[in-house]
C-alpha cells in the first residue's frame, strides 16, 4: 500500500498527488513528523502567515485508521499566534481514518481560494467546491449544511466556525461537535485562505502488510487499554477526573495564575456533578475503546436547553478557576459557545483571565472594555467577550486580532500580568511550576507553553525509582518537586508524545497520561510491523522522534530566530505559590538555567538552544530539505 | 441446542466502530469499515450511535424477498446467512430487512454478517456490550430483580 499526498493549490484550484516515499515515511513517520518535513520543505522561508504563500498541511497518522485509538490527524503551518514560528495542532475523530480510506495519507494546501470554498474528498477524488452558503455558519450549522450539500451523511467533515472566517488568531479548525486542533490559529490560517471546510469520506479501505496479524495486535491493544486501572476511570469522566486532583494538589490557575487553589470548588465543579447532573451520553472517536467524550445538555436555570460536546478538563479549569468561576452551568453553555465559533479554549479563556485581573487592578476600566464588568467570574462578560472575539466586535474582538499584541494597544502595566510563550498565550489552567519535568518540557515545547507535549504525568504520582527507571532508561526522581533526572524525562516526553502525534496514536490510550500498562514503544512497533511490515525497535522509534523535534527546531530558528529566550516559563512560574498545599514553591531562576543547559546537553545543543552539526549529522537532518517528496 | 444471535443497545454505542474494523480484517483481509457486515448509523448532531446488523430473525423477511434462494436459515443453529453463489446482488433482501442490516458494499455486493461461525469477533471486542451475542432464549436485558442496579459498564 502506498500512501499519497495531496498538494491542492486553491489559486488555480489545481491538484496533484504524488506517492509519499518509504524513505521519507521511515524517517518522518506521517502526522506531524512528516506534516514537520513538508512544512520545511514547501513553506518559502520568512512569509506571512496569513499569507497565501504559507501552506496548511493535514497528516493523518501512519497508522491511522488500522489500530485502536490511532484515529488522529494533524494540522501544520506557520503559526498564526505568536511570534510566527511552528504552528502545528493535533485532533481526534474520525477525520483521520475517514481521510485515508479516500485514499490520502497528507494534503498539502495553499494559495487562497477567489471565494469561499470547500473541499469534498471521496474515494480518490478531490472536489472544490462553493461555500459562500456556508460562509458566516458555525461549525455545527455548518456540519448539517455540508452533509445535505453532499448527500452523503457518512462524511466526516474538518471546518472553521466563525472566528476563523473572521481571522481571530487563536481560532481552531474543528471537526464534529467538539474536536479540535486548537492552539497556533490553524483555523485562522484556513480563514486566510477562504477555505470553509474539509469534507472526506473513503469506501476503498488500506490493503495491510499482514492482515492476521494487524487483527491480533489490535485485539491484544485494545485488552490492553481496556484492563489497565485508569480505563474505568477514564472512559467515563473522561479528562475531567484531572480537575480534582489538580485543584486539590494546589497546582491549577486560579485568577489568572495569582492563586493555585480554589476553595469555591469544592463541592461544586467536579467530574461526578456533571456526571450526574448533565451528561447524557459517552462518545468516542473512531477505533477507541475509551470514549472519553460526553454529550451533555443544561436542564435548568439561565442556560436552560443548552446542549453539546466536550468538555475536557481544560475547559473546565479554563472558564472555572482561571476566571474566577464555579458554576458548571457557565462552564458548559461557554464549552457549546466556543466550539461552535470554533475557538481555542487555552487561550480564549486566558485572555479572559487576563483582562480580569487588569480590571481588578484598576488598569482597564469600562471605558476600555466599552462598557464591560469584568469582575472575577462575570458569567455574562465571559460570554460576552467570547462573542465578540469570535465576531470581531468591540473590546473583545480587539484582543481576538490582536492576541498577545493587546498588552501593546492597552499599554500601562499590562504586559506584566500577561503570561506568555513564544508570543502564545500561557495556557490558562496550567500552573505546573512545582513539577520541575512537566514545566521544563511544556516551556521548551516547540508551539510554546504547550502541556500536550510537556506533561509529564508519570512525575506526578510518587512512583518507586526502579519503575521509573525501567520505562526512562535512566534515574528519575520520583518527587515532582526534585530535579533529579528531569531534564532527560522532559526529552523523553517530548520524543514519546511526538512519535505517538506521528503514528496517529491518541496520547491517552498510551503511558503518557499516568497508567504504565499502557501502550508504548514496543506496541507501537507492532503495529507498524503488522500494517507497514517494516522491522521498527523502540530506539529507532526514539530516534525518529528526536529527528522530528529537531526539524521542528531547526523550523523555529528558521523562521523567528528565537532559541533560548522562548524556552524560559511565563514569570510567573517564578514567583511562589500562596497557597497550601505547594505554598511557597516556585522555579528559582538560576536552578532553571542550568537545569535548562543539562537539558540542550542531552539533546546535543549548543548554550543557544541551537542543534550542532553533529547533531544533526547523527540524525540524518544535515541535508534537510531534501526535496525527496 | 440453545440459540445464539445478536442483541443491540443502542444506548451503549459509542460509535467507535471497533466492530467494523474487526469485521472487515476478518471477512476481508484488509481495514474497510465500508466493507463491515455491521453498520454504525452515525447521527453525528443528534449523538445517536445506532449499530445495525443481522439478528437472525426467526421468521427472516429476506429470504421472503430472495427470488433466487439465495438466503437461508439453518433450523439449528438459527443463523441466516447468503450463499454468494446465488446471491446476484439485486438487493431486494435490502429492502425486505426490517432492521437495515443487510449491507450494500461500495462495490453493489450485497453483504450479510454469518456470524463468524457462532464467535464473532465484533461482539468480542465491543468496549460497551452496545453490540452482544447471547443466547436468545435469554436476551441480554437481564432479570427484573436486578433492574434497578447501575447498568453502565
Amino acid at each position: 500500500m502506498t500512501d499519497r499526498l495531496a498538494i491542492i493549490d486553491l489559486t488555480g484550484e489545481q491538484v496533484e498527488i504524488k506517492d509519499i516515499p518509504e524513505e521519507v515515511q521511515r524517517m518522518y513517520l506521517g502526522g506531524e513528523g512528516l506534516n514537520t518535513y513538508l512544512l520545511y520543505t514547501y513553506l518559502p522561508p520568512g512569509v506571512d502567515p496569513l499569507s497565501p504563500d504559507n501552506v496548511l498541511i493535514f497528516g493523518a497518522g501512519l497508522i491511522s485508521g488500522c489500530d485502536v485509538s490511532s484515529s488522529r490527524f494533524e494540522v501544520t503551518s506557520k503559526s498564526a499566534e505568536g511570534q510566527g514560528g511552528f504552528g502545528t495542532s493535533n485532533s481526534g475523530g474520525f477525520w483521520s481514518a475517514e481521510l485515508k480510506y479516500a485514499g490520502f495519507q497528507h494534503l498539502l494546501i495553499r494559495g487562497k481560494a477567489p471565494r469561499p470554498t470547500y473541499l469534498w474528498i471521496h474515494d480518490g477524488e478531490i472536489e472544490f467546491r462553493d461555500a459562500s452558503f456556508l460562509w458566516g455558519h458555525d461549525t455545527y450549522e455548518s456540519i448539517e449544511l455540508i452533509l445535505d450539500d453532499i448527500g452523503d451523511r457518512n462524511a466526516q467533515v474538518a471546518m472553521i466556525g466563525q472566528a476563523g472566517e473572521n481571522l481571530v488568531k487563536f481560532a481552531n479548525i474543528m471537526h464534529g461537535l467538539k474536536r479540535a486542533a486548537g492552539r497556533t490559529g490553524m483555523g485562522c490560517i484556513m480563514g486566510s485562505k477562504m477555505l470553509k471546510a474539509i469534507a472526506v469520506r473513503g469506501t476503498k479501505g488500506l490493503r495491510v502488510n499482514d492482515p492476521e496479524k494487524l487483527l491480533e495486535t489490535f485485539a491484544s491493544h485494545r485488552r490492553q487499554i481496556t484492563s489497565t486501572k485508569i480505563y474505568p476511570v477514564i472512559s467515563r469522566y473522561g479528562t475531567l477526573t484531572i480537575f480534582l486532583i489538580q485543584n486539590q494538589s494546589g497546582m491549577i490557575s486560579v485568577k489568572n495564575n495569582q492563586y493555585n487553589y480554589f476553595a469555591e470548588a469544592e463541592g461544586r465543579l467536579d467530574d461526578e456533578i456533571f456526571e450526574e447532573q448533565y451528561k447524557t451520553k459517552s462518545l468516542a472517536c473512531f477505533g477507541c475503546p475509551l470514549r472519553c467524550s460526553h454529550r451533555y445538555r443544561i436542564n435548568s436555570g439561565p442556560y436552560a436547553g443548552v446542549w453539546g460536546e466536550g468538555p475536557e478538563f481544560y475547559m473546565m479549569a479554563g472558564f472555572g478557576p482561571a476566571v474566577g468561576n464555579a458554576d458548571w452551568d457557565l462552564i458548559l453553555a461557554a464549552n457549546t459557545l466556543i466550539n461552535r465559533y470554533g475557538l481555542d479554549v487555552g487561550s480564549s479563556s486566558g485572555y479572559t483571565a487576563w483582562l480580569m485581573e487588569l480590571w481588578q487592578r484598576g488598569i482597564i476600566t469600562e471605558k476600555d472594555t466599552g462598557g464591560l464588568n469584568l469582575d472575577w467570574g462575570n458569567k455574562e462578560a465571559i460570554l460576552t467577550l467570547i462573542h465578540q472575539m469570535a465576531k470581531n466586535e468591540g473590546f473583545g474582538g480587539m484582543i481576538g486580532q490582536e492576541a498577545s499584541r493587546a498588552a501593546e494597544i492597552i499599554g500601562k502595566d499590562s504586559g506584566r500580568y500577561l503570561y506568555t510563550q513564544r508570543g502564545m498565550m500561557h495556557e490558562s489552567p496550567e500552573n505546573t511550576r512545582a513539577s520541575r519535568a512537566t514545566t521544563l518540557a511544556a516551556a521548551t515545547a516547540n508551539r510554546g507553553s504547550d502541556h500536550l507535549k510537556g506533561r509529564c504525568a508519570l512525575e506526578f504520582f510518587a512512583m518507586p525509582p526502579e519503575v521509573l527507571a525501567k520505562i526512562y532508561g535512566k534515574p528519575v526522581a520520583s518527587d515532582f518537586r526534585s530535579w533529579d533526572g528531569k531534564a532527560w524525562m522532559a526529552t523523553w516526553t517530548q520524543h514519546f508524545t511526538t512519535v505517538a502525534d506521528s503514528l496517529g496514536y491518541c496520547k491517552f490510550a498510551t503511558i503518557w497520561p499516568g497508567s504504565t500498562h499502557n501502550l508504548n514503544y514496543p506496541q507501537f512497533c507492532e503495529t507498524i510491523k503488522a500494517v507497514k511490515g517494516w522491522d521498527v525497535t523502540p530506539e529507532e522509534l526514539m530516534e525518529t522522534g528526536e529527528r522530528i523535534w529537531n526539524l521542528e527546531r531547526m523550523f523555529i530558528q528558521r523562521e523567528t530566530g528565537v532559541l533560548r529566550e522562548g524556552d524560559i516559563p511565563p514569570s510567573v512560574y517564578f514567583e511562589p505559590q500562596p497557597l497550601e498545599p505547594l505554598k511557597g514553591e516556585k522555579l528559582d531562576r538560576d536552578e532553571y538555567d542550568k537545569r535548562l543547559d543539562e537539558y540542550y546537553g542531552i539533546r546535543g545543543w549548543t548554550r543557544e538552544g541551537t542543534p550542532t552539526p553533529e547533531t544533526l549529522k547523527r540524525l540524518k537532518l544535515d541535508r534537510e530539505p531534501s526535496h525527496l517528496l | 441446542m440453545a440459540q445464539k444471535t445478536f442483541f443491540i443497545r443502542s444506548e451503549f454505542c459509542s460509535g467507535c466502530g471497533i466492530c467494523q474494523l474487526a469485521c472487515s480484517l476478518v471477512k476481508e483481509k484488509e481495514v474497510n469499515p465500508a466493507m463491515s457486515r455491521v453498520v454504525i448509523e452515525r447521527q453525528v448532531l443528534d449523538g445517536l450511535m445506532v449499530p445495525h446488523i443481522c439478528v437472525n430473525c426467526k421468521k427472516p423477511a429476506c429470504i421472503d424477498a430472495c427470488k433466487r434462494k439465495a438466503i437461508t436459515k439453518d433450523p439449528e443453529t438459527g443463523w441466516v446467512t447468503i450463499d454468494r453463489d446465488r446471491c446476484n446482488n439485486c438487493a431486494l433482501c435490502v429492502g425486505a430487512c426490517p432492521y437495515n442490516a443487510i449491507v450494500v458494499a461500495p462495490d453493489k455486493q450485497v453483504l450479510l454478517c454469518d456470524v463468524c461461525g457462532g464467535s464473532p469477533k465484533c461482539a468480542e471486542m465491543c468496549p460497551t456490550g452496545a453490540l452482544q451475542f447471547a443466547d436468545r432464549s435469554e436476551g441480554i436485558v437481564g432479570k427484573t430483580d436486578t433492574a434497578a442496579i447501575d447498568i453502565w459498564k
